[in-house]
């Protein structure tokens, strides 16, 4: 049974984009302002680390990303857990839970930048209340549907709260827990960056944007190769550090349920 | 939900509007520009009022569902491909998990140097990171099919085409439907984003123009109005997906299980 | 006599894990116009590859299959399959009558189509749910459903793969009876897999014991009970006692 993440797809399959990468740098014979040729990505790229301008972005964007998404996963697995263990307080919150899941989370950004200004905190917080949602619902319905039989179960065996809770509710949530940061990963991913653009913030988003303003088509489209780089990258830690902690969990099913 | 469920969903809601305005009429709240719901919902009067307003949620409503029904087509189309041909599957599954992490926002710098400020560049951050959603769902869809519904295509001598069209694709529609719905709610995400970020035009615009001349009420009545957009066209999605295949869908289905 | 299928040393060998499995060896086998033909065997003897590649759906590794005298490679004109699992073989998203349509829709034009259609479902007592959907329908009635879909083809033979297994005992009684009376109403032959030894001799005119694996014909029986057969009388009559307890003998004895 594959482990969720372990595996990428043959290698052979990536022949489509490299040769469309390679059919591309083939017909930039001639200037074209617009759709420059994978090269000067590259030249741009480059010219990005070697002045010092690149290292700093990605530190300062997988920073910001890497704290957002701690604290909404923290967050969300806590909250999930007070709210999904009492039934009341589950029923009524499920409209506004609803309502906040559905709700775009790059429209957070404005709304922070007005109530919180220009400050680092306020990049963590539209992340971590951008991100929480799939986790703090993820964890919900986790333990919704889990959660009466082993109450029951830790009754009958006469257990205290406190071991209901740490013995066999936590572990039963913990692959619903996984699957809502899989999903937060690459949102926080976005807002992060989105609010690098929005507000020209330090990080990868704002070289992007100057990309654009500076019409430098290159560094756009190399910067875009970075992004996706790192999200791939990330993408890969999640999986993997997923596998690890979900070893001693039956195997899930390809699709996430 | 049932209707106790939604009594109580409903109560919820207005308890915290209740508890909001009351916060905020108080004056105990620390933000300077945050406003009570009555303040909101007498700005939401004085914009639907006013003309620009429709123009706006017309102009993303547009966007949105121009974009949407792209990525639907090409990722329909290529998930039915990929998932009934393990040759074409083996030669590109891993460039489109290559591409699929790229994040739809990166694209709006793109989209402002071909396009400039137009619906195209809006078009052209809302195609790609919405197909994916509907590409992969297709092609589960498909790869998951039981072999006995192609068993039976076959002994009744059913060509490809034909057995694609009548047994396949609808037999894949669940699956499709998941992923028709992720990449709906993605459009709409996407289409503000590239209004925020470039065009300005529409709902995301004038969120960000609400903000910059600081008028809070306003900025946030424009962001109600995007969570309703995103809800309701989730809604009409799956009115009509009953309609079309009624006997799919018509009968009661663990459809809303799923968490995103 | 033409044999409506001819089978001759046919032997399939599937892939499996690392090497090779042989699913059947040697299978000898001759359909006759009208004729019930049983197949009884433990499971993983191979009776459902030997339908499959009567059927068309797998291809023999070996041996010759004739059906009408013509070699076949894929599955032919006027052979129609029942599966077991009906639930998976019927188009959940179709109406009844649009699942019986399924086989005669590329080849009818409309009107008529939709006369072959009722006079499938008249065949089994299915005309009043024409418009409703399987899922709606109990077990039995979507079997049933799949006969009406392999009749509207009009076919000279059934491949019925254990169809009554899932069944329970009331309902597949039943439908055993229904078919009997389809066979003879459209004189099509049939060829019926089970695990059931009782049931393979009340439906049939010949059964044969597949032993395997690798699966072969190890014994055909004649059945000489009355050709009109009944639940009750029929599987008290020493006749019928006999010929289970010979079945039952060959299939246990000499493993």
């Amino acid at each position: 049974m594959k482990r969720a993440g372990m595996h990428f797809p043959p290698l052979r399959g990536l022949a489509p984009l490299l040769a469309g990468l390679a059919t591309w740098q083939f017909l930039s014979s001639g200037p074209a302002p617009n759709f420059p040729p994978p090269a000067a990505w590259w030249r741009t790229v480059a010219q990005l680390a070697s002045n010092g301008q690149l290292a700093p972005a990605v530190m300062e964007t997988l920073w910001t990303f890497a704290l957002g998404l701690a604290l909404a996963a923290s967050f969300g697995f806590v909250a999930g857990l007070a709210i999904g263990t009492v039934r009341a307080v589950r029923r009524w919150s499920a409209l506004l839970l609803e309502y906040f899941r559905a709700l775009p989370p790059p429209v957070i950004v404005p709304v922070a930048v007005l109530m919180l200004g220009y400050a680092p905190s306020m990049k963590v917080f539209v992340i971590v209340f951008a991100s929480v949602w799939p986790v703090l619902l993820n964890v919900v319905s986790s333990v919704s549907r889990v959660g009466g039989g082993l109450v029951d179960m830790g009754r009958s065996l006469r257990l205290t709260r406190g071991e209901v809770l740490f013995k066999l509710l936590i572990p039963a949530v913990v692959p619903g827990l996984l699957l809502g940061i899989r999903v937060a990963t690459p949102l926080a991913m976005v807002i992060t960056l989105l609010i690098e653009m929005l507000t020209a913030m330090p990080g990868l988003g704002g070289l992007l944007i100057a990309g654009q303003r500076n019409f430098n088509s290159a560094q756009v489209f190399g910067m875009l190769v970075v992004v996706g780089l790192l999200g791939l990258a990330v993408n890969l830690l999640v999986n993997v550090a997923e596998a690890i902690v979900l070893r001693r969990w039956p195997p899930r099913g390809l699709a996430p349920e | 939900m049932n209707d106790r469920g939604l009594v109580q969903g409903a109560g919820g809601l207005a308890a915290f509007l209740l508890l909001w305005e009351a916060v905020v009429r108080s004056g105990s709240a620390t933000f300077d520009y945050l406003p009570a719901p009555s303040a909101i919902l007498a700005a939401l009067g004085r914009l639907a009022a006013g003309g620009a307003f429709w123009g706006e949620i017309g102009h993303t409503l547009l966007a949105t569902l121009l974009g949407w029904a792209i990525a639907v087509l090409i990722g329909v189309v290529a998930g039915l491909a990929l998932g009934l041909s393990p040759w074409l599957r083996r030669y590109s599954l891993a460039s489109i998990e290559a591409l699929r992490p790229l994040p739809g926002v990166a694209f709006a710098p793109v989209g402002l140097l071909a396009f400039g400020f137009s619906l195209q560049m809006e078009l052209a951050v809302i195609v790609l990171p919405t197909l994916w959603p509907v590409l992969v769902n297709t092609m589960g869809g498909i790869s998951a099919l039981s072999p006995r519904l192609g068993e039976v295509a076959r002994s009744f001598r059913l060509g490809r085409f034909e057995a694609t069209m009548k047994v396949y694709a609808p037999a894949a529609a669940a699956s499709v439907l998941v992923g028709l719905r992720l990449s709906m709610s993605l459009a709409v995400v996407m289409a503000v984003i590239a209004e925020m970020v470039g065009n300005p035009q529409g709902l995301g615009y004038a969120v960000v123009r609400e903000q910059q001349a600081l008028r809070p009420a306003e900025m946030f009545g424009y962001v109600f109005v995007i969570g309703l957009i995103g809800i309701l066209m989730n809604w009409a999605l799956m009115a009509f997906a009953r309609r079309a295949l009624p006997g799919e869908f018509g009968r009661p289905l663990a459809m809303d299980a799923g968490v995103r | 006599m033409s044999a409506v299928f001819d089978l001759a040393a046919v032997a399939l060998r599937l892939p499996v894990g690392g090497g090779v499995r042989e699913i059947l060896s040697d299978v000898h086998l001759s359909l006759a116009e009208g004729e019930v033909y049983t197949i009884v065997g433990a499971s993983g003897s191979g009776k459902t590859s030997l339908l499959r590649v009567m059927g068309g759906l797998t291809r023999a590794s070996a041996g010759s299959i004739r059906f009408r005298g013509v070699p076949i490679d894929a599955p032919p004109a006027g052979v129609a399959f029942v599966f077991q699992d009906y639930a998976g073989a019927l188009l959940q998203w179709r109406t009844v009558a649009r699942n019986v349509a399924l086989g005669v829709e590329r080849s009818l034009a409309k009107p008529e189509r939709g006369l072959r259609v009722a006079e499938a479902l008249r065949l089994v007592g299915l005309e009043a749910h024409a418009g409703d959907f399987p899922w709606q329908l109990s077990g039995g009635m979507q079997q049933r459903v799949q006969l009406a879909r392999a009749l509207a083809i009009r076919p000279s033979v059934l491949l019925m793969d254990e169809p009554f297994a899932a069944l329970d005992a009331m309902t597949k009684a039943g439908l055993q009876d229904e078919l009997l009376r389809l066979r003879d109403q459209t004189g099509a032959s049939i060829v019926f897999i089970t695990h059931d030894i009782e049931e393979a001799v009340y439906l049939g005119d010949r059964v044969a014991v597949l032993k395997g694996p690798p699966g072969t014909i190890a014994h055909t029986f004649t059945i000489d009970l009355p050709r009109t057969r009944e639940q009750i009388a029929t599987r008290e009559s020493p006749a019928f006692l006999r010929l289970r307890h010979q079945v039952h003998d060959a299939i246990r004895g000499r493993a």
